[in-house]
């Protein structure tokens, strides 16, 4: 029992570099949490709808913006639709699919790039210019490569998130302090393993924010490759916004709008408490603040 | 302090929208207490057309300076060219033009989307000229089954006629390029004959010279669209202004109405120089003319006539809603002012035209 004790307190010790143990009960916790995140939100929501109202309450291009008591009733009608769930699916599988693809791309030629000097002083600065292109101006080269299909929207947006993940690994892997390096090596770490456990921990605060920049390139080459290439029989979220708009559907592709800006925040949101869990580990956070 | 800079940022965007709003709803007023007595007052008239032949009126018309010359030295033209109807149909709605060159469905489109307030058609501009163009392979309709075709872009003029064709040949469509023939609208028209040539395509319901172009490029003519039609006569492109310019600028419309009937007079007098001429507006434009072969093709689909064909215009109206690209429209008889034209006509001792 004794042993027990002080085996623990021992642990304990390592642990003080972390984060502590949180105190309050846990439902409490995580409702004091969801509602601090919540509530900036949603203000923010109502301030936007309050200036949209008044600007369609002065009556300016009456016939193509349409105010909020009558774009939500259109979503609420669209949503009970097939038609938008199925555009929402396709959108999000290309979406799942071309990120992991400029993550595991990105992720390999980051770590590479980051630990072998020549082609850093080579291939860096060439990743740094490839992340500041416009994801558009690739379209037009894609579509001559694949033509008008999915593959064309997916390599566009591997060319404009990986970029971003790579550099944020190359980053990170700069600021690992080399005294970590130095004990790691100490410690026997060599190749692949130096890389595991201690290269890839260190760099996860740059390396995250890279992976959420990667994916604001990834979903702006997403909504533009779904307005440019239009493919048949594969109804997204691009082809909609592109009909209603044909259509003279002003509600319907305002509505289309509201559910992508939707769809970024919740990403944005699993960015943020990915994030907020690295910070936590390392302390950076008052555990269980918002 | 905060709270103070929301408060003022709300002000600002207020008192800008207002400003938007009220400039936007005095100009025609005030346009309108002036318009008798100072007739040369300058205005700017924004005039949309398609490059297309189908559109050869406004070409020409701009070409020769046909326009110029009959809205006279106080109003500016100010042209705006678009690739399909529909992008025009938005402008209108979105206040970014006068008046357009137009087809039938995005014109009834811009009239009941603004609840019959926005435009009028003033006057007819073109017949004919548009075909089902497909590869040589395909005799039939039953053959288009699971094969892709082009129109220029979701609801437009061909667009609503290829749906409406192919559902009295039982092939169903869907909006989304579904159902047994998969549409694909493709913007701009010269897009699709590259993928028809390609082979990506299988055809289109294309207006000349494209449906000429797609000939050229190895296809042929499943269906003249003049054949569906009684005496082979079916309105393809109408002139249309917004209400709000006609009663301010009731000169300048009738200086366009008048550049309207000299422009299809001049096409259907010389022939040749037309046929120049539009192709030469073309080249400007788009930076690319077409072969003569094709040019004279194109013109040879088409009637210039200033009568908008009427009963056409409804019928294309009953087409749109039977492939659910409308709801139903109750007041289309009310689209038609063609009170000045039919003066002009009636002046030229030429025959007047009834909606």
């Amino acid at each position: 029992m004794a042993i027990k004790t002080q085996s623990s307190a021992i642990e304990g010790l390592d642990n003080l570099e972390l984060g502590g143990v949180p105190q309050e009960p846990r439902a409490r916790r995580i409702a004091r949490t969801a509602w601090a995140a919540a509530w900036p939100k949603l203000l923010a929501v109502a301030i936007v709808i309050v200036l949209w109202q008044l600007v369609v309450a002065t009556g300016w291009k009456s016939y193509v913006l349409k105010g909020p008591t009558v774009v939500f009733p259109t979503l609420w009608g669209l949503m009970h639709h097939r038609l938008l769930w199925q555009a929402v699916g396709i959108t999000l599988r290309r979406a799942a699919i071309g990120y992991a693809l400029a993550l595991v791309i990105g992720s390999v030629v980051g770590a590479v790039v980051a630990r072998v000097p020549p082609l850093r002083a080579g291939v860096g600065s060439i990743i740094t210019g490839l992340q500041v292109m416009p994801s558009i101006v690739w379209f037009p080269f894609a579509i001559i490569l694949f033509g008008l299909t999915t593959p064309a929207i997916l390599f566009v947006m591997v060319l404009g998130a990986a970029p971003s993940i790579a550099n944020g690994l190359i980053t990170g892997v700069d600021y690992t302090p080399p005294l970590l390096l130095k004990a790691g090596k100490t410690m026997g770490l060599r190749g692949f393993n130096l890389y595991r456990y201690l290269i890839l921990p260190a760099s996860l605060p740059a390396y995250v924010a890279g992976m959420k920049q990667g994916w604001a390139f990834a979903f702006r080459g997403l909504m533009a490759g779904e307005l440019l290439v239009l493919i048949i029989g594969q109804p997204s979220i691009g082809v909609l916004e592109n009909n209603y708009q044909d259509l003279d559907f002003f509600a319907g592709a305002t509505s289309i709008l509201i559910i992508i800006l939707i769809i970024g925040i919740a990403v944005d949101t699993l960015f943020t408490s990915a994030d907020r869990a690295v910070r936590r580990r390392r302390g950076l956070l008052e555990p269980g603040a918002a | 302090m905060k709270r103070g800079l929301i408060a003022a940022g709300v002000a600002a965007v207020t008192l800008l929208a207002a400003g938007c709003g009220s400039s936007a709803a005095s100009s025609p007023g005030s346009g309108g207490s002036s318009s008798s007595p100072a007739a040369a007052a300058p205005v700017t008239l924004r005039l949309g057309f398609l490059t297309n032949i189908t559109h050869a009126t406004a070409l020409v018309g701009v070409k020769q300076g046909i326009f110029t010359k009959d809205l006279g030295s106080s109003v500016t033209l100010k042209l705006v060219p678009f690739s399909t109807g529909t992008l025009e149909a938005t402008a209108l709605l979105a206040g970014q033009l006068d008046a357009a060159y137009v087809g039938p469905n995005p014109a009834i489109k811009a009239w009941q989307t603004s609840g019959g307030k926005l435009i009028k058609i003033i006057s007819g501009a073109a017949s004919g000229g548009a075909e089902l163009v497909v590869k040589k392979s395909i005799t039939t309709a039953a053959q288009l089954k699971g094969q892709s075709l082009a129109t220029p872009s979701l609801g437009n003029t061909q667009d609503v006629a290829l749906r409406y064709w192919l559902k009295k040949h039982g092939l169903t469509t869907t909006q989304t390029g579904g159902g047994d023939v998969p549409i694909k609208p493709t913007t701009p028209n010269s897009a699709a004959v590259l993928a028809f040539q390609s082979g990506q395509l299988a055809g289109g319901w294309e207006p000349a010279p494209y449906d000429a172009e797609m000939v050229a490029a190895g296809g042929h003519v499943l269906v003249n669209e003049a054949s569906l039609w009684p005496k082979g006569q079916f309105v393809t492109t109408n002139l249309v202004v917004t209400q709000a310019f006609l009663a301010a600028h009731p000169s300048a419309v009738n200086g366009l109405l008048k550049g309207q009937i000299d422009a299809n007079n001049f096409i259907n007098q010389n022939k040749t120089a037309a046929e120049t001429a539009a192709n030469a507006e073309l080249t400007s434009i788009l930076g690319k003319g077409l072969k003569p072969a094709i040019l004279s093709a194109a013109f040879a689909q088409i009637k210039f006539t200033d009568d908008p064909i009427a009963s056409s215009l409804l019928t294309d109206a009953q087409h749109a809603v039977a492939v659910g690209l409308l709801t139903p429209v109750s007041n289309l008889k009310g689209i038609y002012d063609l009170g000045p034209l039919n003066t002009l006509l009636q002046a030229a001792g030429e025959p007047t035209v009834s909606s």
